[in-house]
């Protein structure tokens, strides 16, 4: 399974935040998306998410037989930056309702508990109402039920920047353990992090998405090469 | 002080200017007419600047004229007659301006997006700032009342020496008032004018008083307000001098005047209720087995609603207790003035379209869909699979029937009310009249629930930040409420009256709910 982007345009007015953006990324690898502030990030992962109308391109599913399917809420899961959650439910009733509302799409369904342990979120914090959750703790809750949900693309918006190292560690091998059945795509404008958890790293840059092409991810040189691609004097 | 004055003018002007071409920019008409570029241009934001300065001042005489119609005349007009006009047009000066303009808010602690600007975000000197902004308040008041305080005042035959004391007083009060206020917080730290309960207190009395006084006629003692004015003032001046002499502004605003608080200061007392009722619920689980048996949208609005049964279910109980102790009221009013059954039957048969505006105030939908937004759809509308058409049509239909029955709560015991009051005020010899009288209410009831829940999920009002942008949205509840209000107008018998509402409403509904069910999954998202 691979998702293919074909000359995606996105504007804002007159700002071309897109400009054509043409990529393929396949299943089975952490993809690091990489960009500087403001670079367009956030808007490209809002564009496959379907978030609002894009200008041109297309984006698509495709599979081994190359069968093509339409990204939807269905296949899609996307762990926003800030994360929300209804703070008026308990962990355990988000969990439950979301279980109750998807359940058609949730393969091996566990019980709420067992997916409790798998993000190793404590006995205690399970029945207490989301409000008192610290940032970490609903940035979990909040990959929890898209994990749950078993989407082909996962696509996590500067996911790891709220943990603390012990919990960050922790989902970076759970990202690491999911990845064969998934496309997992992650933005982050850190660059250490980016080339510690993934498998390939992508850059996002005047508008315009390009592979940086290395075998040794944690290389200087590699570093080096990033960076000066992102202090190109055209961004903005 | 004149520097600060124009500092902060300038600030808040720029802050207006802004936010007016942004709200314009929103509808659709003046999107491609206005560049997005705009703000830059500052020859045309000056000219801007002094328009809507000019506006918002001419719009204070306005505020004030309109206020005294309603508020004074429309009264007098209907419980005085003209020999008691100035005692009627005193008391209502007094409790309504005295009493609840002075006592039941605040001015200098009032969080404000002007002194959020001005002195959290530039830093300017808090003392100062709090003073000229007061005296610049007081200056407005005074100058904006003088017209329509003379001119009404004079209407009703009020002496020009009783009117210059009102005058006087009014400011007297207003310095008492804050300065009482900023001694209480000085002393206890607690902001008394942000508590509802307080607020309602002083509002109440402050109404009773009003109205109570000039119903009965009680006539107002001419020699009573001159020294009442002098005490007043002689309070007065140690107030403002204690205002003027109080250090601890930058203190006060750096507690007060927090980010959360302005931007959100309409849906304070709403967020307030609802963190206490988290706070109340945070050691125990929902054990209430109803709700545990439900599933999907039923068990996630179940929780909701009884998560926020203070600001939802708690708020409708008693205003259904209220209707019932009118109703209750009136029964044992008829009972012991016989005389007045006449006068109120005739009301009844005519009195339907006054419910249309009381029927849309007493509706909690706006309220409800406020809490729905803050609480949950801020958060949820985030998950792709809560905005699929088939769960957003899911959990609409949930919050439909359960906005629909909350609200159905008091119009049932208002529409059984009203049927008995006209039975017993010697009925009517056709059944359908009663019939009609209870749909209709019935009716009404659940017009406004759709209408307001088809209105949040059409135009969904807020964006992310939580901050209202839609001006669509607040020229449509305008144009609703000035509707519900020129239905007081209508004159026409109950009955017709009824059947006309039953017809239209279902007409309403049905239309609504289609757009609803065609449009929402497009249009309710976040901003």
């Amino acid at each position: 399974m691979n998702l293919v982007i074909n000359n995606l345009k996105k504007n804002f007015e007159k700002k071309e935040v897109l400009k054509d953006i043409t990529f393929t990324f396949e299943k089975g690898k952490i993809y690091g998306l990489l960009g500087r502030n403001g670079a367009g990030k956030t808007t490209l992962f809002n564009a496959l998410a379907n978030e609002f109308e894009v200008d041109g391109g297309e984006v698509f599913l495709i599979d081994e037989q190359g069968n093509k399917e339409t990204l939807s809420s269905e296949n899609i899961g996307y762990v926003i930056s800030t994360p929300v959650v209804p703070e008026f439910l308990t962990g355990r009733e988000f969990l439950r309702f979301f279980i109750e509302i998807n359940q058609h799409k949730i393969k091996n369904l566990k019980t709420i508990d067992e997916y409790f342990d798998f993000l190793n979120i404590e006995v205690e914090d399970r029945d207490r109402i989301m409000k008192d959750y610290s940032h970490g703790m609903k940035n979990k809750m909040q990959m929890l039920v898209n994990i749950i949900a078993n989407p082909e693309v996962l696509l996590l918006d500067e996911p790891l920047t709220s943990f603390d190292v012990v919990v960050a560690d922790e989902m970076k091998k759970m990202l690491r353990k999911i990845k064969k059945d998934h496309i997992l795509i992650f933005s982050t404008h850190i660059l250490e992090l980016a080339t510690d958890l993934c498998d390939e790293i992508v850059i996002l840059h005047n508008g315009v998405l390009e592979s940086v092409q290395n075998e040794d991810l944690n290389s200087t040189e590699f570093k080096e090469k990033i960076i000066d691609i992102l202090k190109d004097e055209n961004h903005d | 002080m004149i520097k600060i004055f124009i500092e902060a003018f300038k600030i808040n002007s720029t802050y207006k200017t802004n936010s007016f071409l942004y709200k314009i920019r929103k509808l659709w008409i003046f999107r491609k007419l206005i560049p997005n570029d705009v703000y830059r241009l500052t020859d045309v934001k000056i000219i801007l600047n002094i328009i809507i300065a000019i506006f918002s001042y001419l719009f204070e005489f306005v505020k004030k004229a309109i206020y005294f119609m309603f508020f004074f005349m429309l009264p007098i007009s209907m419980m005085s007659s003209s020999n008691d006009s100035v005692s009627a047009f005193i008391w209502i000066f007094l409790f309504l301006n005295l009493f609840i303009g002075s006592f039941g808010k605040q001015i200098i602690m009032s969080p404000t997006l002007e002194k959020y600007y001005s002195v959290i975000l530039m830093h300017m000197d808090a003392k100062k700032y709090a003073i000229t902004d007061y005296i610049h308040h007081l200056l407005v008041t005074l100058i904006s009342f003088l017209p329509s305080l003379f001119l009404f005042g004079y209407w009703n035959q009020v002496p020009l020496w009783t009117l210059t004391f009102l005058l006087l007083s009014l400011i007297g009060s207003r310095m008492i008032g804050d300065a009482m206020f900023i001694m209480i917080y000085d002393k206890w730290k607690y902001a008394i004018a942000n508590r509802s309960w307080y607020v309602l207190t002083i509002f109440g009395l402050g109404l009773i008083g009003a109205y109570s006084l000039s119903y009965f006629h009680v006539s107002f003692p001419p020699l009573f307000l001159l020294p009442l004015s002098i005490m007043i003032i002689l309070i007065a001046i140690p107030s403002f001098l204690y205002l003027l002499h109080y250090q601890k502004y930058s203190f006060l605003y750096k507690r007060l005047i927090t980010r959360e608080n302005v931007i959100f200061d309409t849906d304070k007392i709403i967020r307030e209720s609802q963190l206490e009722t988290v706070k109340m619920d945070e050691h125990s689980t929902i054990s209430n087995e109803m709700i545990e048996k439900k599933k999907g949208f039923e068990y996630f609005n179940a929780i909701f609603f009884e998560r926020h049964k203070r600001i939802l279910t708690k708020s409708v109980k008693q205003m259904t207790g209220v209707i019932f102790l009118i109703i209750i009221g009136s029964i044992i009013v008829l009972f012991f003035a016989p005389e007045l059954k006449d006068n109120v039957h005739r009301f009844l048969m005519t009195s339907l379209p006054y419910f249309v505006f009381i029927m849309y105030a007493l509706n909690r939908g706006q309220v409800i869909c406020k809490a729905m937004f803050f609480n949950c759809d801020h958060s949820m509308l985030t998950y792709q699979f809560y905005r699929t058409s088939k769960n957003m049509l899911e959990n609409f239909k949930v919050r439909l029937k359960m906005l629909i029955r909350l609200n159905l709560l008091p119009a049932f015991v208002l529409a059984i009310g009203l049927d008995l009051l006209l039975w017993m005020t010697g009925g009517v010899g056709n059944p359908f009249v009663y019939f009609s009288m209870f749909f209709s209410i019935i009716f009404m009831s659940i017009f406004f629930s759709v209408h307001h829940l088809v209105l949040y999920y059409l135009l969904q009002p807020y964006d992310i930040n939580m901050d209202r942008k839609s001006s669509i949205y607040d020229i449509v509840n305008a144009i609703t409420y000035f509707i519900c209000w020129s239905c007081i107008e209508i004159k026409l018998d109950s009955f017709y009256f009824s059947l006309g509402t039953i017809a239209l409403t279902t007409i309403y509904v049905v239309v609504a709910l289609y757009l609803a069910y065609l449009e929402a999954p497009k249009r309710f998202k976040l901003k």
